[in-house]
């Protein structure tokens, strides 16, 4: 981790527009250093626009997002404030693998060193000269993890990193995600796996109509319910 | 101890980044420039120069008309640059679309940025890869078909002017291209409209009332003829005018790009 301000990232009652439908209204969410914390929401709920909008990829129409300090647009290098995978089919798919992630560590300034050390952790090393579009799902998820994780980032953003992945992948996932939350990294993961999230998750955020109707430590949000399931189903009014 | 400011520092970024993604065995250079702007101009410019040369040889009845210096590259102005020009508009369309779009916003968060460096990246290749093969073909055709190109020589001053005013001509045209890829944003049709452009629009334009008139604004011709390349094209304002009128042409697609790019990403 590079950062001198501490990690996470703070969102600040920030409303996003696109066209003329208003995708999230005053969104306020805090992914603290040192935790996981997992972003619910049915599909459409506009987690996939919060996180772009953290990214800075989406202008907000109200509000401001700062991460680990800072506007993640402004950074310098900007994967070396904020790791994101955010799509599972985000490559140029000609490319091999190697060169998608020597590509992202140009662009970014990162040392190309960094390469084989992500293509390391991701288990990718033996399809790193393979083209992307030869690789399965989950190999694309492995990639796209990578790439977020090129920058040694102190902060770290995943649109359903788990999608795809057999259950080798998803072991890996989970205690790469705990080992980065050790070493004081906020993480932000958007998903539908309840057992995922109930297994290393710190917080939840539920978001529900582009409004957080819940952002609080998993215990107290199981707290009185039989599980996180019907937790989240009572958040947002589903419960029978 | 001088700092490079950050803008500077993200283009160069940016235009070492072009270079790896279009790089390696598969990539866009060696797939499509490569053969469209680099082989397909030399073989064609040798199989009419060896064609002519023969005819010149073995006939008394048919006259071959000798060629001079400013019409001696002018397959290398007709493929390589539009391939060059081709090849950025369809990186311009693809990066910036779906989900790769997304990454690029994440790297390069002003919009400005990747425009730029594509125009750096795809304008200096352009510049060196036409300049290159230009001062190849001035030495080569008198040398291999003296009868026909005896009169072609790369230090005349037609030769110089070739030299000098290529790349400014290749600049030009990437950076029109770039504009014409951001505005329309897919790269098959940007592909398309640039092609229909050079190749059928500005020299089918004369056939229209007013159409020569017409035709003296066309931007490409009026770089090809800025080159001092033999073309019938009547632009009001002179050969160095009809250069200067292309970079212009250029500067404003260019700030087009960027706008239109920019756009895009709200």
């Amino acid at each position: 981790m590079t950062a001198a301000a501490p990690p996470g990232i703070l969102v600040d009652r920030i409303g996003v527009r696109l066209g003329r439908r208003e995708i999230l209204r005053e969104v306020t969410l805090t992914a603290a250093a040192g935790q996981i914390t997992y972003l619910l929401g049915r599909n459409g709920a506009g987690k996939s626009t919060l996180l772009r909008a953290i990214a800075g990829i989406v202008p907000l129409s109200s509000g401001s997002i700062s991460v680990n300090g800072g506007e993640a647009a402004r950074a310098a290098r900007p994967l070396a404030e904020i790791g994101t995978h955010l799509h599972s089919d985000g490559f140029h798919h000609g490319h091999t693998g190697v060169r998608h992630l020597r590509w992202l560590a140009t662009a970014s300034g990162i040392d190309q060193d960094r390469v084989e050390t992500v293509l390391d952790i991701a288990g990718l090393t033996p399809f790193a000269g393979d083209r992307i579009s030869g690789y399965s799902l989950g190999m694309r998820q492995r990639l796209g993890i990578a790439g977020a994780l090129l920058g040694d980032a102190p902060t770290l953003v995943l649109d359903e990193p788990l999608n795809g992945l057999d259950i080798m992948g998803i072991r890996w996932v989970r205690g790469l995600l705990a080992e980065l939350a050790a070493e004081g990294r906020s993480i932000l993961v958007a998903s539908h796996l309840f057992d995922e999230v109930q297994r290393n998750g710190h917080r939840v955020a539920v978001l529900d109509g582009g409004r957080i109707v819940a952002d609080t430590p998993i215990a107290d949000f199981v707290d009185g319910h039989r599980s996180l399931e019907d937790a989240y189903l009572v958040a947002i009014g589903e419960a029978r | 101890m001088i700092t490079v400011p950050a803008s500077v520092s993200r283009i160069g970024r940016a235009v070492a980044a072009e270079r790896i993604r279009t790089g390696g065995r598969r990539g866009l250079l060696s797939t499509v420039v490569l053969p469209g702007a680099v082989i397909l101009p030399l073989l064609v410019t040798a199989v009419v120069a060896t064609v002519s040369e023969h005819f010149s040889t073995i006939s008394t009845d048919v006259e071959v008309v000798a060629v001079g210096t400013t019409n001696s590259v002018y397959w290398i102005l007709t493929f390589t640059v539009t391939v060059w020009c081709c090849a950025a508009a369809y990186t311009q369309s693809a990066a910036e679309r779906g989900d790769v779009g997304d990454l690029g916003r994440i790297l390069f968060p002003r919009s400005g940025t990747t425009v730029a460096a594509r125009w750096i990246f795809y304008g200096g290749g352009a510049a060196i890869c036409a300049v290159a093969l230009a001062i190849l073909t001035m030495i080569a055709l008198p040398l291999f078909y003296p009868n026909v190109y005896g009169d072609v020589d790369l230090v005349s001053a037609e030769g110089l002017r070739f030299v000098l005013t290529i790349p400014m001509y290749a600049v030009s045209a990437v950076g029109i291209s770039l504009g014409v890829a951001a505005a329309i944003g897919n790269p098959a049709a940007s592909v398309a409209v640039l092609l229909g452009w050079v190749y059928i629009v500005e020299n089918t334009v004369a056939l229209i009332p007013n159409g020569y008139t017409i035709q003296g604004y066309m931007p490409f011709l009026n770089g090809v003829y800025g080159t001092g390349q033999e073309i019938v094209v009547m632009p009001p304002w002179g050969v160095n005018g009809a250069l200067v009128y292309c970079a212009g042409i250029a500067v404003l697609m260019f700030v087009i790009a960027c706008w239109a790019s920019r756009l895009r990403r709200r």
